[in-house]
């Protein structure tokens, strides 16, 4: 059952086409991975889906409702969150209240029990806690939890961020490329790390420019080059298609 | 010396020991100092801090929390001052009633105010506050009718409780500084909790605020209104407290001094802005003895602070408070399941 | 009555212009709201004043003589209040500069007193009347002697070889200092012409209405901020038009609308124009990259 399906979906930057009638589908439980040399358009399509740009043209349906014009804080809200390629923690605030932060849609206290402190705030605000720190601890950086989150390393900054995105539990989960600037042995760890959310009945979609990530995970692959859809397919599939082939080596010029 | 650091020392131990009873000492200290202190001019310095405390710790929600430099907080001031004295002399003479009315029009105002935040940012922002400040000075000044213009207004009743007058310096100074640790005890629930959480995310970086399901524009607008209802809040206590008000009282000039004890205090720390306030409030006053340059040397504090320490006298510190307490409960009850 | 009020406008913008350029080329280059520029406009003022009407010098002596003490003040202010808060937070910036505002405020009410101080008429006035509408040599003189400032800041800017140093700073200094530019000299020199510019509408502004006050750099200096934001801060034409722009909204709602509003107009403008353009009518979109 598809979970997202992106149809047509276009971006234009005043007459440059960095998103040029894009589509295709993510099934629940999959894990849909887009790669594509630089500057092919990847990040913007993620924004796009993610709702911080609003499409030019096409359309996008999650799990069934249309999410076409939503904004980037509905579209967490139905169940999408994200990382980024950059990364972008709160990073003059603790490793704790930035996962905090990310269990934002998941609490119910109004700005008036905010203000007040009522007994229910009090207590959905120890759970709120309990539920960070468990998160913590799936990505071991709960004796990290009062440290600011711009004290930690490159690749606890990329643990971080994505156990804030996956806070809320969301039936969606994008990353984008999550390994970037990741030791090998750390980027196998997360490999790791997102194979055992699948059990969890997450469904990713990420951006990746490491292919042996890429050919571990992914059940399926979209190929974007100059901000079209050249391919799409099982793993092994993209690798020996010609199109892709050409798109990261360029044209053969004597070709035989 | 030695004997008096010594002294200190042990005061200091103690207090760290016992919590509740230094936390008793104080308040009875507190309650017993108008009374031990019977200088009605030092007495009036301290409820206009008080005051002033009420709008550091207020604008503090915008520019500390949520981030948004506001140079127009004397606006809100201004609002709720002459909106409670027309209210109370014109209309229905009850103090708490001309109070809650100046705290929700300031409010309304403040939403007027945060809606250009959902489309003008940072420096621009600012500017907007500031003539936002600078507008409702000369509606001020000029709609006579309704507002006596540069004149003023005069014989603003003194509060009352319960048909009580509240007249004496010393139960104004308790009235006051109710009210700010009111102030300061529901902006401290605020700001460790979901809307304040909320509001730093925001400040820390709206895009990944928004990825989180942050609505960053109903957060700012809203922002932006709280901390006007208690600039209000302090507008009216003003008000009925110096009886006589005029435009004077609330130029831009007064917004910047705000955000420069907020700033001075430590942006986004609440004991920050109560400091802020009083050593930017008590500095021209402790500095009569060189009367003529004391506001001299006022601006050169003010930059020599913002070179040495530009995170301001007390830095923002978002690590203890709620959580640490959490933490510690939950430490401490593991330990009893241990044993 | 029209054309006398677009007259009126163009006189006072003109001279708001130039102060706004001021605030204009320390935003483009270190992006930094200075707020102490006011003041530079009043001491100018006030030096000019000194040279001329205690000391007895030579008028164009004393002209140079303020112009040029305003520049070193300038630079003076950029070196203590600025440059090690640089890439500090936007309030310490902010601040720092409101204590500048406050220290050169004070040191004119201790030097020259608080009260109000006539400015030396070194032009004698003289009215020409065409029909309805009064034009005073004096508009005339400020009127050029502005357009001569702007004209040479533009050449400075686009014409040699400093000015292409002040934009790739403001562009991007750290890739600037690479290129073997001393950065902070640079910086220096853009405040020095940034004072400079002040300084003189400030002696523009006293020669034209005849007296000056140790306050009088807190509204002109507003105003130009204003005028500067309206244009689209850090763009050296849109300010130029956002100071004449103020100027024309000044006086023609003070002659057809109300006096009284006209300064609160001015800022609904600027609100408006705001909300409309959020970087003023000429400045460039911030594109928001995720």
């Amino acid at each position: 059952m598809e979970l997202l399906t992106v149809n047509n979906i276009c971006k234009y930057f005043s007459g440059l086409k960095a998103v040029d009638d894009v589509s295709f589908n993510v099934k629940k439980g999959e894990i849909v991975s887009i790669i594509g040399p630089n500057g092919a358009g990847k990040t913007t399509l993620f924004n796009v889906i993610s709702g911080h740009y609003t499409a030019t043209k096409g359309k996008k349906i999650f799990d069934g409702k249309d999410i076409t014009d939503l904004p980037a804080y509905k579209t967490a809200e139905v169940g999408i969150t994200r990382t980024f390629q950059n990364i972008r923690l709160f990073s003059n605030l603790t490793v704790l209240e930035n996962v905090m932060i990310g269990l934002h849609t998941k609490l119910k206290a109004s700005i008036l029990d905010s203000l007040l402190n009522i007994a229910k705030t009090k207590e959905e605000e120890v759970q709120c806690y309990d539920n960070a720190m468990e998160l913590l601890k799936q990505v071991n950086l709960e004796n990290k939890c009062m440290e600011y989150a711009n004290n930690l390393s490159y690749g606890e900054q990329r643990r971080l961020e994505i156990i804030r995105a996956l806070a809320s539990k969301p039936k969606l989960l994008m990353l984008d490329e999550p390994t970037a600037g990741m030791t090998m042995q750390e980027a196998m760890e997360l490999v790791q790390f997102i194979n055992h959310l699948k059990y969890e009945e997450i469904t990713i979609l990420l951006i990746e420019h490491n292919m042996r990530v890429v050919m571990d995970i992914s059940d399926r692959v979209v190929v974007l080059d100059h901000g079209v859809k050249i391919a799409e397919g099982k793993a092994h599939e993209i690798q020996s298609n010609e199109k892709v082939i050409e798109a990261y080596l360029g044209r053969r010029k004597n070709s035989a | 010396m030695t004997i008096l650091r010594q002294l200190f020392n042990n005061i200091a131990l103690l207090t760290a020991k016992n919590k509740k009873l230094s936390m008793m000492l104080g308040i009875i200290l507190f309650v017993l100092f108008p009374f031990a202190l019977n200088n009605n001019y030092i007495l009036h310095i301290l409820i206009i801090v008080g005051i002033y405390m009420i709008l550091g710790v207020s604008l503090n929600i915008v520019t500390g929390i949520t981030g948004e430099l506001d140079l127009g907080h004397a606006a809100f001031f201004g609002i709720g001052a002459y909106i409670s004295s027309l209210f109370t002399m014109k209309i229905y003479n009850n103090f708490w009633l001309g109070l809650i009315i100046a705290a929700i029009v300031s409010f309304i105002f403040g939403i007027i105010l945060g809606i250009p935040s959902l489309r003008i940012r940072g420096d621009y922002l600012a500017i907007v506050t500031l003539g936002f400040s600078e507008i409702v000075r000369y509606v001020l000044l000029n709609w006579q009718d309704v507002t006596n213009g540069p004149m003023g207004i005069n014989r603003i009743p003194l509060p009352s409780i319960m048909g009580y007058r509240i007249g004496t310096k010393q139960a104004l100074f308790y009235l006051v500084y109710a009210l700010v640790i009111i102030t300061i005890i529901l902006v401290r629930n605020l700001s460790k909790s979901r809307f304040g959480r909320a509001l730093v995310a925001i400040r820390e970086n709206e895009i990944a605020a928004a990825a989180m399901g942050i609505n960053v524009g109903y957060y700012k607008v809203w922002s932006f209104a709280i901390s006007a209802a208690f600039a209000g809040v302090a507008g009216s206590l003003f008000a009925h407290y110096m009886s006589f008000i005029s435009p004077m009282n609330f130029t831009s000039n007064e917004s910047i001094l705000i955000l420069s004890m907020v700033v001075l205090g430590g942006k986004g720390s609440i004991i920050g802005s109560i400091l802020g306030v009083s050593v930017l409030m008590l500095l021209p006053e402790m500095l009569r003895f060189v009367s003529m340059y004391r506001m001299l040397i006022y601006g050169i504090a003010l930059i020599a602070m913002m070179i040495f320490k530009p995170k301001g006298i007390i830095p923002e510190n978002r690590m203890p408070g709620n959580y640490k307490k959490i933490s510690f409960i939950k430490a401490s009850k593991a330990q009893e399941h241990e044993v | 009555m029209l054309f006398q009020q677009i007259l009126n406008g163009l006189t006072i913008g003109a001279v708001y212009a130039l102060v706004a350029l001021g605030y204009t080329l320390a935003y483009g280059i270190l992006g930094l709201i200075n707020f102490s520029h006011g003041e530079i406009y009043m001491m100018g003022a006030f030096i000019a004043f000194t040279c001329i009407s205690i000391f007895n010098w030579n008028i164009w002596l004393s002209l140079i003589l303020a112009v040029v003490i305003c520049g070193l003040i300038g630079i003076v202010v950029e070196i203590v209040a600025f440059r090690s808060i640089r890439h500090g937070a936007r309030s310490s910036q902010l601040i720092s500069a409101i204590g500048v505002s406050i220290v050169l405020q004070n040191i004119a009410m201790l030097t020259w007193s608080s009260r109000t101080q006539p400015f030396p008429q070194i032009i004698t006035t003289k009215i020409i009347k065409i029909n309805d509408i009064v034009i005073s040599n004096l508009q005339i003189y400020i009127l050029a002697t502005a357009v001569i400032l702007m004209v040479t800041l533009y050449l400075l800017l686009y014409k040699s070889r400093i000015g292409i140093a002040i934009r790739a700073t403001s562009q991007d200094p750290d890739t600037t200092s690479l290129m073997g530019i001393n950065v902070n000299k640079i910086i220096s020199i853009t405040f020095a012409v940034g004072s400079v510019l002040g300084a003189a509408a400030g002696i523009l502004m006293g020669l034209y209405y005849n007296s000056i006050v140790f306050n009088m750099g807190y509204t002109v200096g507003l105003k130009a901020f204003v005028a500067a934001i309206l244009g689209g801060i850090g763009n050296i034409p849109g300010t130029m038009l956002g100071g004449i722009l103020l100027g024309f909204v000044e006086s023609i709602s003070a002659g057809f609308i109300s006096s009284q509003y006209k300064d609160a107009l001015a800022f609904l403008i600027m609100i408006i124009v705001l909300l409309v353009k959020p970087t003023g009518i000429f400045g460039t979109k911030e594109v928001e990259k995720v």
